[in-house]
């Protein structure tokens, strides 16, 4: 455990370190190229605007313009400055009388304008490096699409695994899970794609090096999640990159005949590992600017923190049911009820079928579900995104409800995986003598 | 025991299905057509801010003609099924009428479900089955165009899934890339956000799942040739001339990687007189169902004959369009960087693993049978560039080349060894 802890922590540490490092050496790219290339895309910013939803109202479809805006206009600031400045305080482009994203486009065609360059160091804003890069090459429109053809192969990609692994009766939760993040929003926001990309990416690593993972320690592999969320993420819904990884080790446990794991602990561990390394991460931001620049790091992270906290709008409990809401719609509600159905028909059809690998994976997680710590480690999970909706006060669940809401897909996977295993256990009291008898084998296998 | 081919009996059959189509077309249509529309109007009229927001052609990544959505015709779509019965049932359901304003900007049924004022008058589109109102027109009683979009993108990743869940259970993770490759040129979130794009799109999706489930449908000549019927059937019935190739392209497709992968000898036709006969019973199907709905308007009254000649010679464009100027223009909306980068990145490792296995000399010779098979399915969508030119030329018909890459990927890869073997 304390070996664990120090690897974990000298990971994070080094991981954070080289990250900084990268990120300052793509503020020595030119940037008169990159800036060429947003002016091309002025159009998307100036009639998407400030918040745009893909379908107007809807406001699970609603995405982040303004911090598009300020994102693409950290990656084309030019007003001097040393990189390494630069890539610590995160300027952003305000021009006078104009809101965001107009400012940052009217900066990038070199409009005649009142421009101050406030500084939006509180984060890491990893994606700016990336960004940055990219622009070298494309406009906004060809990243747009570049990440969706990323997200697509991705997804196709773990789908794949999940089917060959046996996975099957998961890919309803994993389904339902996603279409709450809503994956047209995750293709057309930049800003989305910081928390959704990480997110499939280490759920590829859990399927495609689960043995590697394993070996490496679970504590370790979730810390290092936590350090690259910090890193990526503008505190968007950073946790479903902590709660659906963490709902594939425990179908990856169950696939492996790992039946040994207290999931509840690894459970606890894991997300302590994540929290803790996200602090630690971005802590080493306030604590990098201080030590290179004169920017009061530790001011601006307490004044923020007080807007987070300061005016209280809405209660606890409304706060949530705010957050709820955004899914009571027809649409998600028939989309429940069917997965219900669905989870209902494969566990009823495959009762009889001891030979297929799907029916033995059933009876395999659902001798773990008997287990009351892996039942416990799915609720823990399930509550995740109402812990991080308290604790982050009104600023970020009420103020952006219509991002953080998004974490619910925790909620929805891991309430189906619970859903999925009871019915699965009650099909098995009522199996025939025959599949009985060789479930403790399968369960042990 | 198989059943011994019989060319009467499949012809008794295919009219038989032809026949029943058109009456139950007709007779879905009716009872949709029972509905209230009051409801659905109001509906309608809560999603004014959403067609005002992005008015006709919509590109959800600005000037990119690959994410151009057709709102033009989405609000044709709800104008029709939002429609006052004013005359009998029966004349409503053949001569689908909407509302149409003298304004240009093609925002009438905005303006008129909100009951701005105007001058207002019915126009007839008797020309398509629109047999979309028959789900349109129930879902618009219980909810708006907002919430119609968001169970569309719900239903049709859902499906996808379960589609790919199929396809990898049986295929084991091969042929991946071709079936990306055609997901990302039809483009997943256009159709998810544009109802004129779904028909085609689940008309497809639905058909290959439907293959995959109970490939004992399509493997003697009698069940593929109906399959194929029905599937150009529910394209006349349900789409407006979109990209229609797709719904025969894809499903043709699968059958053939099935039929390739598959050594049993249950069928009883050879690779190549199955892609004719899939694309033959398939036009027969789109043709006879399509044409069906110029001659239904006659029960009541209305003959548009005349006007249906003039807009299949206009539609053909083959005097004013030329073939080549149809073929560059729908290159031309995938010729972008990243859809570039895409496809380069897959040449070149195409060509590495071609050479690495010509290296090491375990090129695969493919059955030339199922090769010119493939190739013909390449061959589908230029051909029907080069027949519909002037149609071809709306931006959306690029997706048809969904097919011709999917052809090509496949063509390429039944070369390589690792295509051949499972990865387990």
């Amino acid at each position: 455990m304390t070996r664990n802890i120090i690897k974990s922590l000298c990971c994070v540490v080094i991981l954070t370190l080289v990250n900084f490092i990268l990120l300052v050496g793509t503020f020595f790219l030119p940037i008169d190229e990159m800036r060429e290339n947003v002016a091309r895309s002025s159009e998307l910013f100036n009639f998407e605007g400030v918040y745009p939803h893909w379908d107007t109202g809807y406001k699970s479809t609603k995405l982040d313009g303004w911090t598009e805006g300020a994102v693409y206009g950290m990656a084309i600031y030019q007003e001097g400055g040393s990189p390494l400045e630069n890539a610590i305080l995160m300027h952003y482009i305000d021009a006078e009388g104009v809101q965001m994203p107009w400012s940052m486009t009217n900066y990038a065609n070199h409009a005649d304008k009142k421009y101050s360059f406030p500084v939006y160091g509180r984060y890491w804003y990893g994606s700016v490096g990336i960004i940055k890069v990219l622009l070298l090459f494309f406009d906004v429109s060809d990243i747009r699409m570049l990440n969706c053809i990323l997200q697509m192969t991705l997804m196709l990609l773990i789908l794949i695994k999940m089917i060959k692994t046996g996975m099957d009766d998961r890919i309803v939760p994993f389904i339902v899970a996603i279409m709450i993040i809503d994956p047209i929003s995750m293709v057309m926001c930049l800003t989305y794609s910081s928390d959704y990309i990480p997110m499939l990416l280490a759920i590829l690593a859990i399927l495609y090096f689960y043995d590697y993972v394993d070996k490496l320690g679970w504590m370790v592999f979730f810390a290092v999640l936590g350090a690259v969320m910090a890193f990526f993420s503008m505190l968007s819904f950073p946790l479903i990159a902590l709660g659906i990884p963490l709902l594939f080790k425990i179908w990856c446990d169950g696939i492996y005949g790992k039946s040994e794991k207290n999931e509840l602990l690894d459970t606890v561990i894991c997300s302590g590992a994540w929290g803790i390394s996200y602090g630690i991460a971005w802590g080493m931001k306030w604590i990098i600017g201080t030590l290179f620049t004169d920017f009061d790091f530790i001011g601006n992270a307490l004044g923020q923190a007080d807007s987070y906290y300061g005016e209280v709008e809405v209660t606890v409990l409304e706060r949530l049911f705010k957050n709820v809401r955004v899914i009571v719609k027809w649409p998600y509600l028939l989309m429940f009820i069917a997965a219900i159905i669905i989870i209902v028909v494969m566990s009823h059809r495959d009762k009889n079928n001891t030979t297929d690998a799907g029916c033995e994976t059933k009876v395999r997680n659902a001798g773990r579900t008997n287990d009351v710590k892996t039942l416990l480690a799915y609720f823990i999970i399930m509550f995740l995104p109402f812990a991080m909706m308290i604790a982050l006060g009104d600023g970020y669940a009420n103020t952006h409800y219509w991002m953080a809401y998004k974490q619910l897909s925790i909620t929805a996977g891991a309430g189906l995986c619970i859903i999925s295993d009871f019915i699965v256990r009650w099909k098995i009291h009522n199996l025939n003598e025959g599949v009985k008898g060789i479930i403790p084998e399968l369960v042990n296998k | 025991m198989n059943e011994v081919f019989s060319r009467k009996k499949l012809a008794l059959h295919a009219f038989a299905v032809l026949v029943i189509s058109v009456i139950l077309g007709v007779i879905l249509l009716c009872l949709a057509y029972m509905l209230p529309t009051d409801k659905m109007k109001a509906n309608v009229a809560a999603a004014y801010d959403l067609f005002m927001d992005e008015r006709v052609y919509h590109d959800w990544s600005n000037d990119v003609e690959y994410t151009r959505l057709d709102g033009y015709t989405d609000m044709l779509m709800y104008g029709t099924a939002i429609y006052p019965n004013e005359e009998s049932v029966l004349n409503e359901a053949l001569m689908n009428r909407h509302i149409d304003m003298w304004y240009e900007d093609g925002m009438d049924v905005a303006y008129w479900s909100t009951d701005s004022e105007g001058e207002y008058r019915p126009i007839s589109y008797e020309v398509y089955w629109h047999g979309y109102l028959i789900w349109l027109k129930p879902l618009l009683l219980f909810m708006h165009p907002r919430n119609i979009r968001v169970l569309n993108m719900l239903l049709q990743f859902v499906l996808l899934a379960y589609f790919l869940q199929l396809f990898t259970k049986r295929f084991q993770g091969k042929y991946y890339m071709p079936l990306l490759a055609g997901i990302l040129v039809i483009n997943p979130v256009s159709t998810a956000m544009c109802l004129q794009f779904s028909s085609v799109f689940y008309i497809a999706i639905i058909s290959m799942i439907l293959m995959l489930r109970y490939p004992h449908i399509v493997k003697r000549r009698h069940g593929f040739s109906l399959f194929f019927l029905v599937s150009g059937i529910c394209v006349a019935y349900f789409d407006f001339l979109t990209y229609p190739p797709i719904a025969l392209c894809l499903p043709l497709m699968l059958y053939l990687i099935m039929r390739n992968e598959d050594s049993s000898t249950d069928y009883d036709q050879n690779t190549v007189l199955s892609v004719f006969r899939a694309g033959i019973y398939w036009s027969v199907g789109y043709i006879f169902m399509w044409g069906s709905k110029w001659f239904l308007p006659l029960i009541v009254g209305d003959n548009r004959l005349d006007y249906v000649l003039y807009e299949l010679g206009y539609r053909s464009g083959m005097d004013d369009v030329t073939f080549w100027q149809v073929l560059t223009e729908k290159i031309k909306v995938l010729a972008i960087k990243p859809l570039l980068v895409f496809f380069g990145i897959y040449a070149v490792q195409l060509i590495v693993r071609l050479v690495i296995a010509g290296l090491k000399k375990k090129i695969v010779i493919p059955d030339y049978m199922y090769l010119l098979s493939v190739a013909l399915v390449m061959i589908i969508p230029i051909a029907w560039y080069f027949v519909v030119r002037e149609h071809s030329l709306h931006t959306f018909a690029y997706r048809e080349l969904a097919g011709s890459i999917m052809a090509a990927m496949l063509f390429a890869e039944s070369f390589l060894p690792v295509a051949q073997s499972a990865e387990k």
